[in-house]
Parts: structure tokens; C-alpha cells; sequence
């Protein structure tokens, strides 16, 4: 790891871990002030850890998509982009962030004790696929961890009636609204990860000569994306909403790590066999 | 068949369809896989009977037999049955009871008809609006209608590319050696996945002229096959193919699967002067932490080979300088029946004495492992996956919405405009989006 590199990624990670002492004083002490300025951390790590990846890119050559370090890198930022992305729509979503940010920073912490040293981008991953593929699978990550996130705060707010001045119900969306944010983060998820398993399979019979070989990471791809399309339809078709809804988008959430994080322990094709 | 009709068109039977294709594949991702283990642990689930049955339930076997074609068949006609059915619901219109906002105008029903008008129409609203100037519709997001029935559809036609991949597909390696020309027939071919039934040969030669590797700091950057397709007609495609750079010719890709090293060993037996060996061996073993095992036919003799692509050092501290074969040199050890024995080292274009045997190391090229594909469903499946991806954008960036105003103008001639709204999937936030609505032509905050 650049040294730069280092110190970006590192004042990223102190400023959302600090944004989240924030917004955590916030709930339990009552510090309506502090929900502005657990913000400005996030934002200002954000930042930080753009900076981190840009220079890591920069030393490297090549995009942060390859190891497990770098997607790590990638995943924790679109995570907290997507979350930055719905409080610019919905800012009573801030203190989500209480919910959304340690998952990031397990997410880098995670990251950071694989190796970190930068690899020149081997032969397979170069292609013009790869920005598709790659983007669509982090921003699916992000959005479906953010529903998550949603409807923990809603089953938290829906088991009694709080009173105006309650925390739940001050700095948290209300839950109709919330319950309308779980499915937008649901469906752009869904629409996301759609992209990302088509451009994946066009890729693929291309690099490896079929579009889909049923190997471990494709079809834990699309357990992951039919689990998601079977949420979608329950709530359009069938209309759960309210806790049904927040215990799905909850309970679905086990898809996206075996997904994203888990398949990477068994040997399968998308190993490069080229190396 | 009416009853037929009516489960396939019921949205309960194609919830529950896709939960069992879910349940089905997330079941067949955890029992034990003999594509993905050793050799020996393959070998182990074989032998026995019931994790040999269990091990079927793989995905990538699974999807080969009647009862997954069955399984997509069924979900493919309930599809079909739920987006025709679907067609009838274009038309929907706001719910009655309570509105969801209400606000008082200044200034008589026909300026606040007029005004909701103008206001609705600013903001890209297909207007309607009743003569009486009592009540206004307003609508948005027809698209996002034909986005989900396009969507649907588009399943079909990847379902359709899935069935012509079953059918009709070719996908399968073959290994040439550099300088060697070798047909794409069924004897040349190695890791057979798919072949069309009464397969023998293609028509079609490839010739590998060369193989490079580029290196940055030890670590592979780039892959280049020079190397040419031709028919027995002598039409010929040539070209220099990376990864992710195909070869296509006469509706076949080639591309670069794998690489090793094949030295020309002559082999000749002391004792009687008969040459055993004599020609380019295609090994695996690419650095010296992997061996192979040649066996000398007709004797219980084998010889265990690592090699040092770019050789350095002597005695016991020897290793490579890089994985390019700029000094290539071969550990030779010899091995009868089980006896491991004598070991020497090859340098390139050298002899060395190995027990009984002479061995000269004339030459070193590379082989490469060529993976050949031809597919008539890729067609429909990639043209489903846009279409579908089209559906889905059409689907949720513009759902329908339907708003409709009531002007209420009582005796004193106070006038108040009610809305009700309906959004397809956000029905809450849209609530606010109405009041904020209702505040633009007001100027007045909506209860």
C-alpha cells in the first residue's frame, strides 16, 4: 500500500467511525446537534477514502477490483455512497447511518487483514465488462445493505407507538415512508444486480466461452437476485408491507454476504485459471 | 383446462414457482460438487451411493437433466399467463375515502382549475380535465407499465436462449502446440462440455504460430497467441488472440484457456540405442514448485520433471529468476515402480546420462489450451438481458402514477381542492410529493 494511500484510507476510517459516535450520541443522548455533524464525518470520509482509492488507482494502474483488499475498498464505498445518495433524497435517513456505517468499516476491516500490496490487473479482468459488471454488483451491495439497514429501524420503530419527541420517531423516517425507502433500495438493488449478471454473462462467453456455467459465484448471483425478485413480488403483488417487508429485507440480507464475501472460499471459475 | 389456465395466471402459483427454483438451487449450491474438488475427493463421493446421489443435486448437473427443463418450462408458462392477465390492469385509478391532502384555494373554482392545470402541466403531467371544472385527473408513467410487461417477456426469450445453449451448443478445448496445425474434430478435443448429438468435426484447422507471455514485476499482464483458423477451402482467419480478445470465424470463438511448457525430450535407452521418446511433451507444471511425471512406454520407468524457466544458482540453492523461459533448465529425477532415484539437471540444447536412459533437451515452445464455443442461444439470451434491463429501468424510474383532484366551491364561495394519488410502489412518499404539489398552486401549506 502507498503510503498516501495509507493516510487517506486511515483519516477515512477514524472520520466514520467517529461519525457514527455521533450519531449514536444522537439516539442515546438526545444531541440533535450532533446528527449534523456525525454528517459532515461521513461526508468528510467519504471523501477521504475516494482519495484513498483514487491514488491506490493512480499507483496501480488499473481500478480497485482485483483481491480481496480492494474489493473491500470498492464495496465499503458504494455502501456509503448509496446511503449518501438517500439522505441527499430523504435526509430524515441520516441517522440511518447509525446502522450503515460499522457494516462499512467490518466491510474494510475485513479488507485490511488480507494482503493489501498492489498486483498489476491480470489478463481477465481486462476488459471494458469489467466497469459494468463491477459497479452494478458494488451498487447492488450498497442499496440491498441499505434496506437492510431500513428495516432494522423499522421493526425497532414499530413495536409501540412513540410520542413526537421520541428518537425513533424524531431522527428516523416514519414508517410508511420507511417502508417505501426499503422497497426503492430494494428495487434499485434489483435492477443493479440485474445489470450486473448480464454484463457478467456476456463477459464471460466471451473470456471463458459460455454465458453461464452454473459455477458458485454465478449461482449464488442469482439465488441472491431471485430472493430479492420474490420480495419485490410479495410486496407488489401481494402488498406485505410494514414489518413483513422490513423482516424480509432483513432476513434476505444473508444472500448478499454468502454472495459477495462467502463464495470467495471455494475454488471455482471465476479463480482465473490464467495466472 | 380453464382450471389450468386459471393456476397458471394466478400470481400465488408463480410466487411459489420461484421459491422452489430458489429453494432448489440454494439446496444444489451446498451439496458437495465433484466438478469443483480433487480428483480424489470426486473419486470418494462416486463410491458412495448416497453422496453420489446428493452430489446430482449440484446446479451444474442439475441443469442438465428433464426435471430442471420442467422446473423453467412451468415458470416460463406462468410468466407467460401473468403478463397477459397482467395487460388488463393498465387502467387504475386513485383510491376513494379520505383524500390524501386537502387545501383551500384563493380566488374561485375556475382560477384553481385553471392553475392546477398549469401546474401539473409544468411538471410533464398528462393532463384531463372535465368539462365541469370540478374535477382533474393526472398522469404519469405509462412507460413503467410496459417496462415490467417487457421485462417479463424478455425472461422468456432468455429461457428460449437457454433452450437453443442445450440443444445446440459446442464447447470444448484443444491443446496446440507452437508450430502445430491440429483439426477441431472430435479426437482433438479435450474438456468436452457441450457437443451437439452426432458430432465428428467442424470443417475448421488451427494453427498456433506463437505463444508470449508479458511479464510486469513477475506478475502476468498480458497473454498473445498469433494464430490461424482455416476451412478446407483454405479460407483462412488470422489473428493475434489475447484474453478477452477472441477469434471468431464461420460463427466460432476461440480463446485463450491455458499455457504451459512443452520441451522436446529424446529419450534414448543406453543399453540398446532404441529411442523411447522423441517429441515436444505438452506439460503442466509451469515454475519448479509443480512436477510432472513422463512414463517411458513399455517399462515400469517414469520421470519426475520440474522445471526453471529462467535457471540461476548451483547445488542445493538453485530456483528461477522469472516464469519466462530465458535460460530454461529441467530437474530430471527417476523414478522405477515406486522408487524415487537419481536426480540431474537439463539445461537446453544438452544431454544428460539418467540411469539407463540419454536425454537431450532440444527444444522448449509453449502449448496453449484453446477453448472453442459456438452457441445459437447466446442470440436470445443477450438480446432478453437488454430488453429486460430496458423493462426493469422503464419500470422503476417511471412508475405509474395517477392523481385526482376534486374543486369544492361551497355558497360562500370558498374553494377546496382534494387530491388523492396512487403510486405503484411508493404510495407514503408520494403522499408527500402531493402536499408539496398542492402548496405550489396555493402558495398555502396543505393539511
Amino acid at each position: 500500500m502507498h503510503q498516501l494511500e495509507g493516510i487517506f484510507l486511515w483519516t477515512g476510517m477514524f472520520s466514520y467511525l467517529f461519525g457514527f459516535a455521533f450519531f449514536l450520541a444522537v439516539v442515546t443522548f438526545k444531541k440533535e446537534a450532533w446528527q449534523k455533524r456525525g454528517w459532515y464525518l461521513v461526508v468528510a470520509g467519504l471523501i477521504a477514502q475516494t482519495a484513498s482509492m483514487v491514488t491506490r488507482w493512480i499507483v496501480s494502474g488499473h481500478p480497485p477490483v482485483q483481491g480481496n483488499y480492494e474489493n473491500s475498498l470498492l464495496g465499503s464505498w458504494f455502501l456509503i455512497l448509496v446511503y449518501f445518495y438517500g439522505v441527499l433524497k430523504y435526509p430524515r435517513m441520516k441517522t440511518v447511518g447509525a446502522f450503515i456505517i460499522p457494516a462499512a468499516l467490518m466491510v474494510l476491516g475485513w479488507g485490511l487483514k488480507t494482503p493489501v500490496e498492489i498486483e498489476p490487473l491480470t489478463p481477465p479482468y481486462q476488459s471494458n465488462w469489467l466497469w459494468i459488471h463491477v459497479n452494478f454488483a458494488w451498487l447492488a451491495f450498497g442499496a440491498f445493505t441499505v434496506a437492510t439497514a431500513l428495516g432494522i429501524v423499522y421493526l425497532f420503530k414499530e413495536r409501540r407507538e412513540y410520542p413526537q419527541e421520541h428518537f425513533l420517531t424524531k431522527y428516523f423516517p416514519g414508517l410508511d415512508q420507511n417502508d417505501d425507502l426499503i422497497l426503492g433500495f430494494i428495487a434499485f438493488g434489483f435492477v443493479s444486480q440485474a445489470l450486473m449478471i448480464g454484463s457478467g454473462s456476456i463477459w464471460a462467453s466471451s473470456l471463458w466461452g459460455s454465458y453461464w456455467s452454473w459455477d458458485p459465484v454465478e449461482t449464488w448471483s442469482l439465488i441472491c437476485w431471485a430472493a430479492y425478485g420474490l420480495i419485490l413480488h410479495l410486496r407488489l403483488t401481494w402488498g406485505w408491507r410494514g414489518r413483513r417487508l422490513a423482516w424480509l429485507a432483513v432476513v434476505a440480507l444473508p444472500t448478499v454476504i454468502i454472495y459477495f464475501w462467502g463464495i470467495g472460499f471455494v475454488n471455482q471459475l471465476h479463480t482465473p485459471l490464467f495466472r | 383446462m380453464l382450471r389450468l389456465l386459471k393456476t397458471f395466471k394466478s400470481r400465488k402459483f408463480a410466487v411459489y414457482l420461484l421459491t422452489i427454483v430458489t429453494a432448489v438451487l440454494v439446496i444444489g449450491s451446498f451439496v458437495p460438487n465433484p466438478n469443483f474438488v480433487t480428483p480424489a475427493e470426486a473419486e470418494k463421493i462416486r463410491n458412495n451411493p448416497v453422496m453420489n446421489f446428493v452430489s446430482k443435486l449440484n446446479p451444474m448437473d442439475l441443469s442438465k437433466t428433464w426435471f430442471f427443463y420442467g422446473l423453467f418450462s412451468v415458470l416460463a408458462l406462468s410468466i407467460v399467463a401473468c403478463t397477459l392477465d397482467r395487460l388488463k390492469y393498465r387502467q387504475r385509478t386513485p383510491q376513494t375515502g379520505e383524500p390524501v391532502a386537502a387545501v383551500e384555494y384563493n380566488g374561485g373554482g375556475e382560477k384553481a382549475f385553471l392553475t392546477l392545470g398549469q401546474v401539473l402541466r409544468a411538471k410533464k403531467w398528462q393532463v384531463n380535465m372535465k368539462g365541469d371544472e370540478a374535477e382533474v385527473l393526472a398522469e404519469k408513467g405509462r412507460w413503467g407499465f410496459w417496462g415490467s410487461i417487457l421485462f417479463h417477456a424478455s425472461i422468456l426469450l432468455m429461457v428460449l436462449g437457454g433452450m437453443f445453449t442445450a440443444a445446440g451448443s459446442f464447447l470444448a478445448g484443444i491443446v496446440v502446440t507452437e508450430g502445430q496445425t491440429l483439426p477441431v474434430a472430435k479426437e482433438s478435443l479435450v474438456n468436452i462440455a457441450r457437443l451437439p448429438r452426432a458430432f465428428s468435426q467442424t470443417g475448421l484447422n488451427v494453427r498456433l504460430d506463437t505463444f508470449r507471455p508479458e511479464l510486469v514485476d513477475g506478475s502476468a499482464v498480458k497473454y498473445t497467441a498469433s494464430m490461424a483458423v482455416f476451412d478446407e477451402k483454405g479460407n483462412e482467419t488470422y489473428k493475434d488472440v489475447g484474453i478477452n480478445d477472441a477469434l471468431t470465424f464461420k460463427g466460432y470463438r476461440f480463446m485463450l484457456e491455458n499455457y504451459g511448457f512443452a520441451p522436446w525430450f529424446e529419450i534414448e535407452d543406453a543399453r540398446t540405442g532404441g529411442v523411447v521418446i522423441d517429441s515436444y511433451i505438452n506439460l503442466v507444471g509451469r515454475q519448479a514448485q509443480e512436477y510432472d511425471v513422463v512414463s517411458l512406454p513399455g517399462t515400469d520407468v517414469s520421470i519426475r520433471t520440474y522445471i526453471y524457466p529462467d535457471f540461476k544458482g548451483q547445488g542445493e540453492n538453485i530456483s528461477t529468476k522469472s516464469v519466462l523461459p530465458n535460460n530454461p533448465v529441467y530437474k530430471l529425477v527417476y523414478i522405477q515402480g515406486n522408487r524415487l532415484g537419481k536426480e540431474v539437471l537439463l539445461p537446453l540444447k544438452k544431454e544428460v546420462q539418467l540411469e539407463n536412459y540419454k536425454i537431450r533437451f532440444k527444444d522448449l515452445r509453449y502449448w496453449t489450451n484453446i477453448k472453442i464455443a459456438s452457441d445459437p442461444g447466446e442470440g436470445p439470451m443477450f438480446a432478453g438481458f437488454i430488453l429486460g434491463c430496458i423493462g426493469l429501468s422503464l419500470r422503476f424510474l417511471d412508475p405509474r402514477k395517477v392523481l385526482r383532484f376534486e374543486i369544492v366551491e361551497n355558497e360562500a364561495g370558498q374553494v377546496l381542492i382534494r387530491a388523492w394519488g396512487y403510486h405503484s410502489y411508493a404510495p407514503d412518499l408520494f403522499k408527500e410529493k402531493i402536499r408539496e404539489l398542492l402548496e405550489e398552486v396555493t402558495g398555502e401549506k396543505s393539511e
